[in-house]
């Protein structure tokens, strides 16, 4: 296996997300953000539609585990449902990666730890 | 100023000059800011003996160390070295057994006191003892620290915050891990800033896409003047229809915030102190603690803002957002979407501020047209600023 491969790798039931992990599974809310707002309504409703779907599953196979002592491979996917909730309302809500008619992101700083 | 709040009360002509006057900030500073308590954080930021904080507080041209002591004492000084005013710490948080001035080497220990003076022999009759970095006032509530620049206020801080001190009591602040911080600094003065935050008739027009059917009844939330303070009680649309991950959200955690939930499971949630209305579809209580400190408290989450003016045209913003503590990852899941709605919704609130400062700052316009009821607190805080410069709130017409 390659290394790309390993570092992609999500939990054995969840293999068809993982190829949205290298975009979408971020650490911080700083980068999930960036991220949204760099990203086209395409890309974001392609990584909407697949996560919506498998969220119930998601959310059931990471009940299980402690949020302190999460492998690897469960907080990459952990971190693919926060971006999921970023994104979920530039689709559900805005019908735009970002809120209009809001102060330019760049004049937010987000200072979250 | 009960006036303000009484249902039968006029609309408010309120000038606009304190908003735009330097003169009239000048005023504040010295008649206000020198006299008032300031919150500048939560307690569990430096739990240790040695840690430390620094902030910088513009309006008084003060930079303040807040430090916990090797005894656990909090304390906070002035951060200038008693040799010619050098800034001794330069860093902005951190844990040290003594802070060491950059310019000389006078050192002091974490309790303030002057320790090493190196060459002290040239310094000789000088008593180390009466060069104490200098102290002030600092005291603390439910986990907020608050400092006074007067070593001895006028008022306690107890004192200061009645009647607000006991409003609190039973919320579980030391439940609440910080989930969520922003800030910016926007060309507008501190009171408009600010106003945009304590009123909920922008929801129509502001939120018109992120919470559209925020209506809820009532529509005006319930507004509190408590002495220098104030309150604000919000209430929610129990039929507010959810989006799908919002939706999700709400079913893996009840703590999301907007949660329209279970009206009966609300119930059992509630503290005495808050949703004084006793009403199903509360949904939080903002107290705003003069003079810039505002703090919303929900159901599992809190909302800390603190407004810091820097001249009359600049306002410096934190907030800080609070959810329960958890080991769940689920429940996690459920608070990122309620951090990112917040956040979403509080840029939308920002990007009228700039604009309204600009165009007061216009002089084309002489008054506000406040609402006796939508505009409540507003009328209230400009009118308890007015009480400290001494000025009247001018341009009433009630």
């Amino acid at each position: 296996m390659s290394e790309t491969e390993q570092i992609e790798e999500l939990p054995e039931n969840f293999k068809e997300l993982e190829r949205f992990v290298s975009a979408w599974s971020l650490a911080s809310e700083q980068e999930r953000n960036r991220k949204r707002r760099s990203s086209s309504m395409h890309e974001i409703r392609r990584f909407y539609d697949a996560m919506l779907q498998r969220m119930p599953e998601v959310s059931k196979h990471l009940n299980g585990f402690n949020l302190q002592e999460l492998p690897q491979r469960e907080c990459r996917l952990l971190n693919l449902a926060f971006s999921f909730m970023e994104i979920a309302s530039a689709v559900e809500v805005y019908s735009s990666p970002d809120v209009p008619d809001a102060i330019e992101a760049e004049r937010l700083t987000i200072l979250t730890p | 100023m009960s006036d303000a709040f009484a249902p039968s009360a006029k609309p408010w002509q309120v000038s606009i000059e304190p908003n735009i006057s330097s003169g009239y900030f000048e005023a504040e500073r010295s008649r206000l800011f020198k006299h008032v308590w300031f919150q500048l954080g939560r307690v569990e930021v430096i739990p240790n003996p040695g840690d430390y904080f620094v902030r910088q507080i513009d309006v008084l041209g003060a930079s303040v160390i807040v430090s916990r002591g090797r005894d656990g004492v909090l304390r906070a000084f002035h951060n200038i070295c008693r040799h010619r005013g050098n800034r001794v710490v330069k860093q902005a948080a951190g844990s040290a057994k003594a802070f060491s001035c950059g310019f000389h080497g006078w050192t002091y220990n974490s309790e303030g006191a002057l320790v090493n003076i190196p060459l002290e022999q040239e310094f000789r009759g000088c008593d180390k003892a009466d060069l104490s970095l200098i102290p002030l006032a600092i005291e603390v509530w439910e986990g907020f620290i608050f400092v006074h620049l007067n070593i001895e206020p006028e008022e306690s801080l107890r004192d200061y915050l009645q009647p607000v001190a006991g409003l609190l009591d039973g919320f579980p602040f030391a439940e609440m891990e910080l989930s969520g911080w922003w800030s910016a600094r926007l060309a507008s003065n501190w009171k408009t800033f600010q106003d945009a935050f304590i009123e909920a008739y922008h929801v129509l027009a502001v939120h018109r896409r992120s919470i559209p059917d925020f209506r809820s009844d009532p529509i005006v939330p319930t507004a509190q003047s408590l002495g220098r303070h104030c309150k604000l009680t919000y209430y929610q649309n129990l039929h507010h229809e959810p989006k799908p991950a919002e939706a999700m959200a709400f079913e893996l955690s009840s703590l999301a915030f907007l949660n329209a939930g279970d009206a009966n499971e609300l119930k059992t949630r509630r503290w005495a102190s808050l949703n004084f209305e006793r009403r199903d579809n509360w949904v939080f209580d903002e107290f705003v603690i003069f003079p810039n400190f505002h703090l919303f408290l929900g159901d599992g989450w809190m909302l800390c803002h603190e407004f810091w003016p820097v001249d009359v045209d600049h306002t410096d913003w934190h907030v800080k957002y609070y959810q329960q503590r958890t080991t769940s990852p689920t429940v996690r899941i459920a608070q990122e979407y309620s951090k990112v709605a917040m956040r979403d919704a509080i840029r939308e609130d920002l990007s009228t501020i700039e604009s309204t400062h600009a165009a007061q700052r216009s002089g084309a316009m002489p008054f506000m047209t406040l609402s006796p009821s939508l505009d409540a607190l507003i009328i209230h805080h400009h009118g308890v600023v007015a009480e400290y410069v001494g000025a009247r709130l001018t341009g009433i017409e009630p």
